[in-house]
């Protein structure tokens, strides 16, 4: 979750000012964090799911560079981010996957996934807080979706598994 | 919510992934021919099929020789700013699902996954213009082999 000082729409690095999301963890495993189930609810053959969470934990790295570099900034031949050192934040979110586009059964043994899977809209409603600073987003609006997907999956050892096990 | 038993049959998908890896690396576990009892098999697998429902706190705390509850990362990804990541970002509306790469960041999964990107705009006390934001967001929920080599069942959001 990104906060960017540049008109809306845009999303330029040099131009960021929050970045909110978990830690990468030494495994690699990328903004990921364990949330209460019941959290998580999906209607998958109405194409609807829903995320939502108040008061969650998370650090604010300033910006993706330093999301991506645990704090050490990042040159490029664009442009410069210095280190920044992350700070405690919370975020409260309220995101909604509706409106089927599209479904296909996917089997993609390159990355070794199937499954189902449906094109939606979505929508999304969040804040965050921290000290010094506080943002809240605008209403959901589904024209600000620029891609959703949902899908009832199997990947890794699970990819040539029978449906029965 | 309490871990639940998981009844797992040994000729299973799961039970012969499970008896596999109990093998390769928990030897003790096996009987002296090498193969894995039938007392020990079912008093791993027991062990191997309770189910971490939330439980954040075994996650961050491990469980069993060091080995973490905490999922897997999916081993692909993208290098955002050269630096490569175990994730694809979600794809635009328009790009088709025979095109789609896996919009889940956890590898030996399987369950429900969303993931989106939406920009739009938000209001500060502290800046008197419209600031703008990007979200990534997303979820799985279903079961996982976590690096602890045990099946566990859990929700997690892609934040």
């Amino acid at each position: 979750m990104d906060i960017f000082t540049g008109p809306v729409g845009s999303a330029n690095t040099p131009q960021q000012i929050h970045d909110y999301a978990p830690e990468i963890t030494p495994s690699g495993l990328f903004w990921t964090m364990p949330l209460h189930p019941d959290s998580v609810r999906v209607e998958f053959n109405s194409a609807r799911a829903f995320m939502h969470a108040e008061s969650v934990s998370v650090p604010d790295a300033h910006d993706i560079a330093n999301s991506l570099t645990h704090g050490q900034g990042i040159v490029t031949p664009t442009f410069t981010i210095p280190p920044i050192a992350p700070v405690p934040a919370t975020v409260s979110f309220d995101v909604h996957w509706s409106g089927e586009i599209s479904r296909a059964t996917v089997v993609n043994e390159a990355q070794n996934f199937r499954g189902e899977f449906i094109k939606t809209g979505s929508t999304i409603k969040w804040s965050s807080i921290q000290n010094g600073f506080s943002f809240e987003s605008e209403d959901p609006d589904p024209a600000r979706s620029l891609g959703a997907t949902i899908g009832r999956e199997r990947n890794g050892v699970f990819f040539s598994a029978d449906d029965s096990d | 919510m309490l871990p639940r038993p998981l009844l797992l049959s040994r000729r299973s998908f799961l039970g012969r992934h499970i008896s596999r890896h109990l093998q390769e690396f928990h030897p003790g576990a096996s009987s002296r021919n090498g193969s894995l009892s039938r007392r020990n098999f079912l008093t791993s697998a027991a062990g191997a099929a309770g189910l971490a429902f939330w439980l954040p706190q075994a996650a961050q705390a491990g469980q069993g020789k060091g080995k973490s509850a905490a999922p897997i990362p999916i081993p692909g990804g993208v290098s955002p700013l050269g630096i490569f990541i175990h994730h694809f970002p979600a794809q635009p509306t328009g790009t088709p699902l025979e095109a789609l790469n896996d919009p889940s960041q956890i590898t030996d999964f399987k369950g429900f996954v969303g993931l989106n990107r939406i920009r739009g705009g938000g209001t500060s006390p502290q800046f008197a213009q419209t600031l703008a934001f990007q979200a990534d967001m997303g979820f799985m929920k279903g079961q996982f082999i976590a690096e602890d080599g045990n099946l566990h069942q859990g929700v997690f959001g892609f934040i």
